[in-house]
């Protein structure tokens, strides 16, 4: 088959099932483009091309005989260097963990490796996933494939940028203040931040575990609605994951959103916000609107209060969580991060708790004054211009704390409120840069963000742009 | 312990066994202000009964 690589990761394993291709094929055309695209963009921390050719042809071989297939049989895929895999390293984009063999192979991984995707590797990332721009100051930065100057978002790096290069088919991110939606948008690709619980952490490096949530990065909304079908779900070994079902959030694309009601947030999203990205934003909106959906605006509770909460949760669990690490081994932190969790120690009993007692009624009030009166909420991800690796590169000088807030002012809420909500890539800003929104759910519905990313992507092509080679 | 506030948060942290770099002490102590005087207005209006706990079924009840 020709160009395998302008493939999504569902049509390549359709392709793969009908023999069309195999997956050692398809390895041995992303393995070459996967090094090529490391060599400029360093969004890869190892690739295990003998492996990874092995574990394909293993894949072909049960194809062969006729054995059940997964969804994904022999679709390679690398994924954020965070999912342990038992007896393996993983870094979590650090100096202290790059040799500590994992404990356990995370929940999601083993559901990935039973839905038949082929890992061949695993991807930069921010430091422990503490950072959202994509600096990496042990394993280098991560460059983003459109532009290498510029920024990939972070923390999940590694994964906006191979996937967004067309040297992965989709991988494995994390979002805790939105780690998956920033690369998301400064990369070009389609990433779904999932409601909290939906998606099992266990074996998942935790950041900060009443915020942390695990989902993937692709090139598009179907792939991402997929890869969520496979990783969804409870988990004995994660107490915090959700009991209720999962929903056929495939066959649900396939849905008409006609009458869906859009939301657009009459305060604090918009505030601000870049004409080029604002045009982008308005552009996207009337697709959504010639696709028979409603767009209507809605008022919006005092987002700023729940963001500083959210921050604050996050730094308190974060520190508590790299106590032993920050006294012993305080030099072994790059600097940003160092400094954040030194914040994070600091973060009073009270002020940790009642963060925590402020978001059951946040929440509440998010479901009765905004989701009462729209199905989904359309909003920027972020509000500027996307800037370069050096106008960001602040460490943890007198610059971070106010540019890491400029950065996930409008993710923080979302992570604070535990929803579900979806990135989706809607065109170029002026400079020729990646832009995205998000669509913000209610709580566990997913499938109507995809349903509504599905459609928007039918009628447009920002998701096949491929960046320069 | 001093009424400086950057050495107060130095102090504190050294409770805890963590070395605060002096560069970055007077600017975390600021960052900690503000958060508590945001949490302070955003939780006067809390139910005194409000738990943590809460959340998860709020989250579980709001799906469709």
């Amino acid at each position: 088959m020709s160009d395998l690589l302008a493939l999504s990761a569902a049509e390549l394993a359709r392709a793969i099932r009908a023999r069309k291709t195999s997956a050692a094929e398809a390895m041995q055309v992303v393995l070459p483009v996967a090094r090529k695209a490391h060599a400029k963009l360093n969004c890869f921390v190892r690739i295990d091309e003998e492996g990874a050719l092995v574990a394909a042809r293993a894949a072909d071989a049960a194809i062969a005989r006729g054995r059940a297939a997964g969804p994904f049989a022999g679709v390679p895929m690398a994924h954020k260097d965070m999912y342990y895999r038992e007896g393996e390293a993983s870094s979590c984009g650090s100096k202290i963990t790059r040799d500590r063999p994992a404990p356990a192979t995370a929940t999601a991984l083993k559901r990935l490796d039973a839905a038949g995707a082929v890992q061949f590797g695993v991807l930069n990332m921010t430091e422990f996933a503490y950072g959202p721009t994509g600096h990496n100051y042990h394993w280098g930065h991560c460059r983003n494939a459109w532009n290498p100057d510029y920024i990939t978002g972070g923390s999940s790096s590694g994964s906006g940028s191979s996937v967004a290069a067309r040297a992965n088919f989709a991988a494995l991110g994390s979002d805790t203040g939105g780690s998956i939606r920033l690369p998301a948008h400064f990369c070009g690709v389609a990433g779904i931040k999932p409601t909290y619980g939906r998606v099992s952490r266990a074996g998942a490096m935790p950041l900060s575990f009443s915020m942390d949530t695990l989902g993937p990065l692709a090139r598009t909304v179907e792939d991402c609605a997929l890869i969520l079908q496979a990783i969804a779900g409870q988990d004995p070994a994660d107490a915090t994951s959700s009991a209720l079902p999962v929903p056929d959030y495939v066959a649900g694309l396939a849905r008409p959103v006609k009458g869906l009601r859009i939301g657009i947030p009459a305060s604090y999203f918009l505030d601000a916000v870049d004409p080029g990205i604002r045009k982008l934003l308005e552009a996207s909106l009337d697709v959504l609107r010639s696709l028979g959906c409603e767009i209507l605006e809605v008022a919006i509770p005092d987002m700023d209060a729940w963001n500083r909460a959210g921050t604050a949760i996050i730094a308190a669990e974060a520190a508590a969580l790299h106590s032993n690490w920050l006294r012993e081994r305080p030099q072994d932190y790059s600097d940003q991060v160092r400094a954040r969790l030194e914040i994070g120690a600091g973060v009073t009993a009270t002020q940790y708790l009642n963060a925590l007692r402020l978001r059951d009624a946040a929440l509440k009030a998010w479901l009765a004054e905004v989701m009462s009166n729209v199905d989904a909420v359309h909003a920027p991800v972020v509000a500027f211009a996307t800037p370069t690796i050096a106008q960001t590169d602040v460490g943890g000088g007198a610059k971070m704390t106010e540019l890491l807030a400029l950065v996930t002012r409008l993710m923080r809420p979302v992570n604070f409120l535990g929803l579900p909500s979806l990135a989706v890539p809607c065109g170029f800003q002026p400079h020729g840069l990646p832009c995205g929104f998000q669509l913000i759910g209610r709580p566990f519905d997913e499938g109507l963000l995809f349903r509504l990313g599905h459609a928007y992507q039918r009628a447009t092509d920002w998701h096949t742009r491929r960046p320069p080679a | 312990m001093s009424t400086d506030p950057k050495q107060t948060y130095t102090d504190l942290l050294a409770l805890e066994g963590v070395m605060l770099d002096p560069a970055r002490a007077a600017g975390a102590a600021e960052v900690l202000r503000t958060q508590l005087e945001v949490e302070r207005k955003a939780t006067q209006a809390l139910a005194f009964e409000a738990e943590p706990a809460c959340f998860a079924a709020t989250l579980r009840d709001g799906s469709r």
